[in-house]
């Protein structure tokens, strides 16, 4: 289903709470967090180690279901589905990206950029769009070499490719740049700002690197599981105002 | 393609080695069924034509259902003549009888009318009379000329020359009949005008003239009788001989032994029924009027051969269905066979079955290796993927798709050991066959069976295999994707707990085989089927919840010992095999399937051995005279032969009679202890079991040596073995008959014994009662009365039973000595061992040019020892005594003729010892043991290279630490030994779990086999032969040592930067 056809916000999250036990202790990763995201809209979502960030992600992406609250992707509740439901759905509505790329070992770049269809049965119905995300990720001489052989700027293109080769409504990104140096980093950024402005697709991007949320429309900045604040990035001027922002939000007591 | 093919197969080229070595072992496990099941394929595509040869020249035949009826409507065979589409009806008689060849004997030629006499025909209705004896003319009805046994007929029936045979002399110049057990081919009475087989010689018989005598036997008994065309031979009906001339020679069917349903007991008098009822393979036939004047009119019609025309010949099938019912309406009620029927009896009789029985061994053990091999190598996939399946997960894969992948995976394994073990089991056996045409004797045929088998063992294998690494794989998470590498650890709680559950599964079978028998009286079937049913699957199941456990602790004991042994730091060693559980359990138990049935068979061969090893209580030496026999007055002389310890030499009284009543239940079941006779042996009570160090050192475990002796000289009182009471239910105090043998030659009186008449004349129904006086352990005593002579009659029996010497010669009218029990002086064999050696080389000089082998102690390559020499010594002076009273052979088992258990000293002095006796009875039964053991120890070949993947896996999975431990200043020849010891504590693991598993297996097996094995009944001790298992231990060990050495010296000539990095790039 192409996300073309959903009007409704693509992310909807209301009164979010998440909690982990370890051992007696309860930890709360997300404490009645509530988010709207629009279609075509690059948000990045920072905090510190432990604010909720990533957990934050997980639950979008219907890795793992909240506590209390609501998701919706495209209109549609994700704790309400059933885990084979979830997952179809996922298949088809959500790109992830991960920090270490984990992709396939034992399939070639191109069949781990199918991997989604593949799993949809619709494996050969698909060549031109990954004929055009090669292309554009320029990974066509790629295509046939194993992650192995693969730089690690490579690899994430390719978990890129993978996760937008079904165009899901909404492609989430935990801290996609982690892995990788400052200017493949950079570069990886520059193409999901593109896929978002040629696109119109949605991106969610999980990082605690200014240099990584510059590239986004929109922060929303966690603390202690809580949504601290949002704003956008056009009002600074460059990477260091804006670290420097994060950094007195963050720090303040 | 399908997303899990497309992973499965990716997969696959991404570790061939491991694919390999998988479908290696799969290969191998299937060749293994191939092998064996292509024995079974090869005789079930004869069966088609051999139920055609059975058939002969007929196409059905009709037989009795009922065994209280076992006889045919002659109505059938009228009605059937009617029937158009019938060319012949042949009413036939069957009845089992016994056949000797008369030329055979030397003794024949004594007299008048010796071998080659001819007996004129004479015509039917003339007077009775009986078969003229030597030098008399006979005379009378030949349908008459039977002889009646000496003591078997009533009297005023005519005994003819016997009587007035000299008492104690020969008898009449008669042949000497029953020396050995006659061949016993089936007395067919049949008019046919023509032979059911192809002749081979001479011409059918001829109904119209049974005067004439005239008979043809089945060439393969003629062979064994030595009967040549033209010959005469003496069929014995009952206590009757009858004299038939051979005039015709004819070719056998197949064996009907291996049709039957199951085994009848050997000699069994239950009439036979269908199938088993057919016609007889080894007959000799006659006219129908003669046979039915053998039987003294006692043989009814029991087969009806039915012959078709042969247009009619492709209507069989209609002819069956018109007749079938017709006939099973018939009363006494009867069955149509034919060619399908007769095949499918085949299939399911003892060949076929027993074929088939190892056709499903080698199956299920080919299947648990499969399963095991798949299960390792699936769940070492698991493990190394859980952030694949997670990442799967997390792209959209279900549950049911990543569980494919894993089926996937194993189907292909399966599909390629399917294939690749049936066309490795073709070369294979092209191979042979071409290299040893002989080993096939029914010849080896890739099959149905082979097929459908091999499928079995690997599909079923892989199926089962793949189903808890499936259920692992769909239970990933895809939050695991994040996770680092899931190590797992042994759950404390739940390895405690399983292996509780385990011990306490496991002591169900001990209970169900040692204590619920005796507490709920369970028969024995019901017992053998709660055993496998409940026993050996609770068994299974408990050691395979035990391997957990099994694995941490011998991990924690003996891992620190194998790292001390090979000088590593012993932290690097711990918990390497219990973090990667699933991979080392699937390993463990997959050797375990080869070597837990390694141990299990080597341990339940050898415990049930040990009742049949000699024990102590047998004296030195045992001496038989096989031909003629001692007077009373030459026991001083044997008993003064120089060479035997003064006062340790005893006459024996030996006849093996048959029980009056079967109180051992043979005919229900026949065992070792379940024989309708017993061996009686005459003593003198005082000499053998009195005093501190008695001759006869029995152990009583019930009464006492000093009451026995009381008793014994009382007369007709006994000592039994204690199986014996467990047996018949008797108990000390209670009497049980025997039946006095009434074929025996040595029936006359014995002169001067002052016993009258003795048994000539008596009823064949007289018996003699002994009370139980004493029970006593008597390991060993089936296999010294089996080589010795003391089985006289029959070749097996239920008990050696003492009895007091007089009433044994007494009562069995015994009139020479032949037996006697010493013990010898090897302070005497050690003063002459000069002219022991000159005995032992006569006896090699005459062994070579009379028999193939001779007895142990006479090789000339192994010196004698003192006890050996003495033996020697005083069988060459018994020869002599023995010599001074040649006589007739005497009667005897066909293992008390063999030339290898004991040494003979001329034709007639037999010694036997417990030691000759042990080396026979270990070297054979070692044999059998070690070749049971095979099917184990291959498995546990091809299992072994599930270690090889295993230890790679794991090493593979720590390549990074192994960069790491590289870096740090750990050696190549560290690292080395670190891998190694890891394939040692695998197979440490193993040993251990094999051990547990073989024991107890072992040990429930001893158990069970008492109630439905034929060696069953004598409660054999746990015996664990250490030797044999360190052998297998060994094997193992040196099995895993080099499953890892690859690995090992792989991983230690890799530089530690490649270590470090191919580490960090897997997932």
């Amino acid at each position: 289903m192409n996300a073309s056809c959903h009007s409704a916000s693509p992310l909807q999250i209301e009164h979010l709470t998440k909690c982990f036990r370890q051992g007696e202790a309860v930890i709360e990763a997300l404490r009645n967090v509530s988010l709207t995201i629009r279609r075509g809209e690059f948000v990045v979502v920072m905090g510190a180690s432990g604010s909720g960030k990533s957990t934050l992600l997980h639950v979008m992406a219907g890795l793992t279901r909240p506590d209390g609250g609501k998701v919706a992707v495209d209109g549609e509740d994700l704790a309400a589905m059933a885990d084979s439901d979830l997952t179809r759905f996922r298949r088809r509505r959500i790109g992830l990206v991960f920090q270490a790329f984990n992709l396939i070992p034992t399939l070639t770049a191109r069949d781990n950029v199918l991997l989604p269809l593949l799993a949809d049965g619709r494996g050969d119905s698909a060549e031109g769009r990954l004929n055009d995300l090669l292309d554009r990720l320029d990974l066509r001489k790629r295509a046939a070499h194993r992650p192995d052989a693969l730089s690690g700027g490579e690899q994430q293109r390719v978990a890129i490719a993978r996760a937008l080769i079904a165009q899901p409504s909404i492609v989430l990104a935990d801290e996609p740049t982690g892995s990788l140096d400052s200017v493949t980093g950079q570069g990886i950024c520059r193409l999901l700002q593109e896929m978002c402005r040629e696109q119109q697709r949605t991106i969610v991007v999980v990082t605690h690197e200014p240099a990584v949320a510059v590239w986004g429309q929109r922060i929303v900045v966690l603390k202690d599981g809580r949504v601290l604040t949002e704003f956008p990035t056009a009002q600074f001027a460059d990477v260091h105002a804006l670290a420097a922002h994060y950094q007195d939000i963050v720090s303040a007591p | 393609m399908n997303v899990a093919c497309k992973l499965t197969l990716s997969y696959a080229l991404r570790h061939p080695a491991r694919m390999l070595l998988t479908s290696l072992a799969m290969i191998a496990s299937a060749c293994i069924v191939v092998w064996v099941v292509s024995g079974y394929d090869a005789l079930a595509s004869q069966f088609g034509r051999q139920a055609a040869e059975y058939l002969g020249r007929y196409d059905f035949f009709i037989v009795p259902e009922d065994p209280k009826a076992p006889f045919l409507d002659m109505d059938l065979v009228a009605s059937l003549q009617k029937d158009p589409d019938v060319a012949e009806v042949t009413p036939v008689t069957q009845q089992p009888t016994r056949v000797v060849n008369p030329n055979t004997f030397p003794d024949m030629d004594d007299g008048p009318g010796g071998p080659g006499r001819r007996i004129s025909p004479l015509p039917l209705g003339e007077g009775p009379g009986v078969r003229a004896g030597r030098g008399q003319r006979q005379s009378g009805n030949v349908l008459s000329a039977h002889r009646p046994h000496p003591n078997s007929l009533p009297k005023g029936e005519g005994t003819g020359p016997r009587r007035g045979a000299p008492a104690g002399g020969r008898q009449g110049g008669r042949p000497p009949l029953r020396f050995f057990v006659p061949v016993s081919p089936t007395l067919v009475g049949t008019d046919a005008a023509s032979p059911p087989y192809p002749m081979v010689k001479g011409t059918w018989i001829d109904p119209k003239h049974p005067e004439r005598r005239g008979a043809v036997i089945g060439k393969n008994a003629a062979e064994q009788l030595d009967l040549k065309l033209g010959d005469e031979a003496l069929v014995i009906f009952g206590p009757k001989e009858f004299q038939i001339k051979i005039a015709g020679l004819i070719e056998e069917g197949p064996s009907q032994m291996g049709m039957g349903r199951r085994m009848r007991p050997p000699g069994s008098d239950a009439s036979r029924t269908g199938i088993e009822a057919g016609p007889a393979s080894s007959a000799i036939y006659v006219p129908l009027a003669l046979a039915k004047h053998f039987t003294r009119d006692q043989a009814k019609i029991n087969l009806i051969n039915v012959q078709l025309k042969p247009e009619a010949k492709a209507r069989t099938a209609e002819f069956r269905k018109k007749w079938e019912v017709q006939i099973a309406k018939a009363r006494p009620i009867a069955s149509l066979l034919g060619v399908e029927d007769i095949k499918s009896g085949m299939e399911e009789g003892m060949m076929g079955s027993r074929v088939k029985q190892q056709a499903w061994a080698a199956t299920g053990l080919s299947l648990l290796a499969a399963l095991f091999i798949i299960f390792t190598t699936l769940s070492m996939g698991v493990t190394e993927r859980v952030r694949q399946f997670a990442v799967m997960r997390a792209v959209g894969l279900t549950r049911g798709q990543v569980a494919q992948v894993i089926a996937a995976e194993g189907i292909l394994l399966a599909l390629i050991g399917w294939g690749g073990g049936l066309l490795a089991g073709w070369a294979l056996l092209a191979f042979s066959a071409s290299r040893q045409p002989g080993l096939f004797s029914a010849g080896a045929t890739v099959g149905l069976g082979c097929i459908l088998f091999t499928g079995l063992s690997s599909l079923g294998g892989a199926l089962a295999g793949s189903l808890l690494p499936a259920w692992r794989s769909m239970s990933v998470q895809p939050l695991e994707v994040l996770s680092p590498h899931r190590l797992l650890r042994p759950n404390c709680f739940w390895t405690v707990f399983s292996g509780a559950v385990g011990l306490a599964l496991i002591a169900v079978n001990p209970i169900l085989v040692f204590v619920a028998p005796s507490s709920f009286s369970l028969d024995s079937d019901n017992i053998y089927y709660i055993y496998m049913a409940v026993g050996c699957t609770t068994m299974a199941v408990g050691f395979l919840l035990l391997t957990p456990a099994t694995i941490v602790i011998v991990e924690r004991l003996l891992g620190p010992v194998v790292a001390w042994i090979l000088r590593f730091e012993p932290r690097l060693l711990r918990n390497q095999l219990g973090s990667n559980l699933w991979r080392t359990l699937g390993t463990t138990t997959a050797l375990t399937v080869g070597l837990g049935l390694f141990v299990s068979m080597q341990i339940w061969g050898y415990s049930m051995l040990e009742p049949f090893k000699p024990g102590d209580w047998n004296p030195d030496v045992l001496v038989s005279l096989q031909r003629g026999g001692l007077p009373d007055a030459e026991i001083r002389a044997v008993q003064a032969t120089a060479g035997i310890r003064a006062g340790r030499c005893i006459p024996l009284a030996v006849e093996q009679p048959k029980l009056a009543s079967d109180i051992t239940g043979s005919e229900g079941r026949q065992s070792v202890i379940q024989q309708n006779n017993v061996i009686m042996i005459g003593l003198d009570p005082e000499a053998a079991l009195s005093g501190d160090d008695p001759l006869l050192d029995v152990k009583f475990v019930e009464g006492s040596a000093k009451e026995a002796i009381a008793k014994l000289k009382q007369g007709r009182y006994c000592i039994v073995p204690d199986h014996f009471l467990r047996a018949t239910k008797l108990k000390l105090g209670d009497s049980f008959s025997l039946i006095p043998p009434n074929l025996s030659p040595l029936r006359a009186p014995r002169s001067g014994r002052g016993e009258g008449q003795g048994v000539r004349g008596a009823s064949p129904i007289r018996t003699v009662k002994y009370t139980i006086i004493g029970a006593v352990k008597l390991p060993g005593w089936h296999w010294m009365t089996k080589f010795s002579g003391l089985r006289k009659r029959e070749g097996r029996s239920a008990a050696m039973v003492f009895a007091n010497y007089d009433d044994v010669q007494k009562d069995f009218a015994l009139r020479q000595v032949n037996f006697f029990w010493m013990d010898v002086d090897p302070g005497y064999g050690a003063k002459h061992m000069d002219e022991a050696v000159q005995v032992a080389r006569r006896l090699k000089d005459e062994a070579k040019a009379h028999r193939p082998t001779f007895g142990p102690p006479t090789e000339e390559d192994k010196p004698l020892d003192a006890q050996q020499a003495a033996v020697l010594l005083v069988g060459d002076a018994l020869q002599k005594i023995a010599e001074r009273h040649p006589g007739e052979k005497q009667p005897v088992n066909m293992q008390g003729t063999w030339t290898g258990p004991a040494i003979m000293f001329g034709e007639s002095v037999r010694i036997t010892t417990p030691e000759i006796i042990f080396d026979r009875i270990t070297g054979r039964a070692g044999s059998m043991i070690w070749a049971s053991c095979t099917l184990p120890l291959v498995t546990l070949l091809i299992t072994s290279l599930g270690v090889v993947n295993t230890v790679m896996a794991s090493v593979r999975a720590r390549r990074w630490e192994f960069g790491v431990l590289r870096s740090q200043g750990v050696t190549r020849w560290g690292l080395f030994r670190m891998i190694l010891a890891e394939g040692l504590l695998i197979g440490l693991i193993t040993c251990v779990l094999s051990l547990g598993f073989g024991v107890f297996s072992g040990w429930c097996g001893t158990g069970i086999s008492q109630y439905v094995s034929f060696f069953g009944g004598l409660n054999p001790p746990l015996v664990i032969p250490w030797l044999p298992l360190a052998f297998g231990f060994g094997l193992t060990l040196l099995l895993c040592l080099a499953a890892a050495l690859y690995p090992a010296v792989a991983t230690g000539r890799t530089e530690p930067l490649r270590l470090l990095q191919e580490g960090r790039a897997a997932l």
